[in-house]
């Protein structure tokens, strides 16, 4: 497991290398393309793009996304059972510290990592998701986030969308100066210049369009690599892959079913601002039939396909007992593909015995009710459990002196 | 969420595993699609809440339509039969029960044979619109 980690930052550090060269090379051309000799003034303003949004999403992109996403924190008191979920989990994981736990309120059932580091890490989750779910699937789908965390996607990713993101704005910018006419007049200034500036131009011209291409596929294919990495991490946490397998079925059909259902596509959207769609459990919005493995691998999605996540997991939870080089192995049966991102070291790591999946088990709305009455108490809700068994939940809004009568058996509050 | 009729915030009423937003002025429920479903105990439809078209622009006869307090459309009048009018929201988020609405509509269900008779959640609900419908 550490060999993993270590040998994925040296994978991880080599494309952040590869992202900065990219950035550097956008940033000159961008400037010798504006002005010429331009060059390293470019370079300078792209990393200076680049090192402002970063410390931007270092000290605040975690509550940026989670106030974006209306999520609210809860704790032990609060929502015990889904905070324990969540902590049963980084014990398995071997976390250092358990992430802080958000709830958020959206019938999108979905759930997404957040941080920068193990030891400043949130997961958050929607309530459609708790209501979907029986408490193995939300253990897996937890693991999952928590293999994010543990894997330090949270902060890679992030990192990768900043420089993405400074890249295609780089680019932009440009785009759109050319296309008002700044173009025009760099080229007659330039007019009794050689042969060579014209191929610089050309190749700056290129680079510039298609580095951001570039970026955003590279982006996009890490993160995928990521999911099947955080799969697998899930997969040994809970040495259940069936339950997150079962999971992931559940949120695929949920969301084709929302999606194909017509005037709903707004509900079916993401909780999450666009930016942070790597982080969700699964791709939100996705169209109906997605799920099916005929279609494209995606090279503009974040998620890999659901229907080879499933089938992979499926074919460990088949197995006695299984291994990371496991997972690997039926990575390469059911894509097709090598599973280059696994470092080989790791593959030879001890085995954890299969646990039995009770597909049978009911969804843990109990523990979604918990977590949603935690949340209505922080928002100042009051609770009020009536003799007769009912529960009446009266809003902030509420003044308190209003008589309220339980609806059910016609006792008068307090 | 508030009360489509009084505007005035809706609490929620947990019974038997099952939510229910209501307006503790008004009296009247709340019911998210498929709730009705959930509440009634029933394995298909009851009542059908899906696209129907935009309503009337918020006017109409007897003054300004309600909104759904999920969407803030303005809901559509749905006459299920003689006697109860209930308002549906136009993108199906849900219907709305005036006071006594629901008691009318749990009879007719019964007197159709089309309710699951004797669970606990069908017996709060008979002592919900008991408390809330006809009697007051």
């Amino acid at each position: 497991m550490f060999e993993l980690i270590h040998r994925n930052r040296r994978r991880s550090a080599l494309l952040v290398v590869a992202m900065t060269l990219l950035l550097v090379a956008v940033g000159f051309f961008a400037g010798e393309l504006l002005g010429s000799g331009g060059g390293p003034l470019g370079i300078v303003f792209a990393l200076a793009l680049m090192g402002g949004l970063f410390a931007l999403s270092w000290f605040a992109g975690d509550k940026v996304l989670l106030a974006a996403s209306k999520a609210r924190p809860v704790d032990g008191e609060s929502a015990p059972q889904l905070v324990n979920v969540v902590e049963e989990m980084s014990i398995a994981a071997g976390l250092s510290k358990p992430p802080a736990v958000y709830v958020i309120e959206s019938n999108v059932p979905n759930a997404f990592a957040t941080g920068r580091d193990p030891e400043h890490a949130t997961v958050a989750i929607t309530d459609r998701l708790l209501a979907l779910l029986s408490r193995e699937e939300l253990q897996a789908v937890i693991a999952h986030e928590i293999g994010h965390i543990k894997h330090r996607d949270i902060l890679y990713m992030t990192l990768l969308s900043v420089m993405a993101g400074s890249i295609a704005l780089l680019s932009d910018v440009l785009m759109r100066w050319f296309w008002w006419g700044g173009g025009r007049r760099r080229s007659r200034t330039s007019s009794d210049s050689g042969q060579g500036e014209l191929v610089l131009l050309l190749v700056g011209f290129l680079v510039v369009v298609f580095g951001a291409l570039v970026a955003r596929l590279v982006y996009l294919a890490a993160s995928r690599t990521r999911e099947y990495m955080a799969d697998a991490g899930a997969a040994v946490f809970t040495r259940n892959p069936l339950a997150l397998a079962s999971a992931l079925e559940k949120l695929g059909a949920e969301q084709a079913g929302a999606s194909s259902e017509q005037g709903k596509t707004a509900r079916a959207s993401s909780p999450v601002p666009p930016s942070a769609r790597a982080m969700l459990i699964v791709s939100p919005a996705l169209k109906a039939g997605a799920g099916k493995r005929s279609q494209s691998p995606g090279l503009f999605s974040t998620h890999p396909p659901l229907a080879e996540r499933i089938e992979i997991l499926r074919q460990l939870g088949g197995q006695p007992n299984f291994s990371y080089g496991d997972y690997a192995g039926a990575f390469k049966r059911v894509s097709g593909k090598r599973a280059s991102f696994f470092p080989s070291d790791a593959l030879g790591e001890g085995a954890v015995s299969t646990m039995s999946f009770n597909a049978d088990e009911p969804a843990a709305t109990e523990l979604r009710r918990e977590a949603l009455d935690g949340l209505r108490r922080g928002a100042g809700w009051r609770l009020w459990d009536c003799p007769c068994g009912a529960r009446i939940k009266l809003p902030m809004e509420l003044d308190r002196e209003r008589a309220v009568a339980c609806p059910r058996c016609g006792q008068v509050a307090e | 969420m508030r009360c489509p009729a009084c505007k005035l915030a809706l609490a929620t009423l947990e019974v038997e595993g099952v939510e229910l937003d209501f307006c503790v002025e008004g009296h009247g429920y709340w019911l998210d699609e498929g709730e009705l479903e959930v509440l009634l105990g029933a394995e298909e439809t009851v009542l059908e809440v899906g696209e129907l078209g935009g309503g009337n622009g918020g006017k109409g006869p007897g003054g300004r339509r309600p909104r759904c307090p999920r969407c803030k459309r303005s809901m559509t009048p749905v006459v299920l039969f003689e006697g109860l009018e209930l308002d549906l929201c136009p993108v199906g988020d849900g219907i709305w029960f005036d006071e006594g609405e629901l008691a009318v509509l749990m009879t007719e269900l019964v007197r159709a044979g089309r309710v699951v008779a004797d669970t606990p959640l069908a017996r709060s609900l008979d002592s919900l619109t008991r408390h809330f419908g006809g009697t007051s």
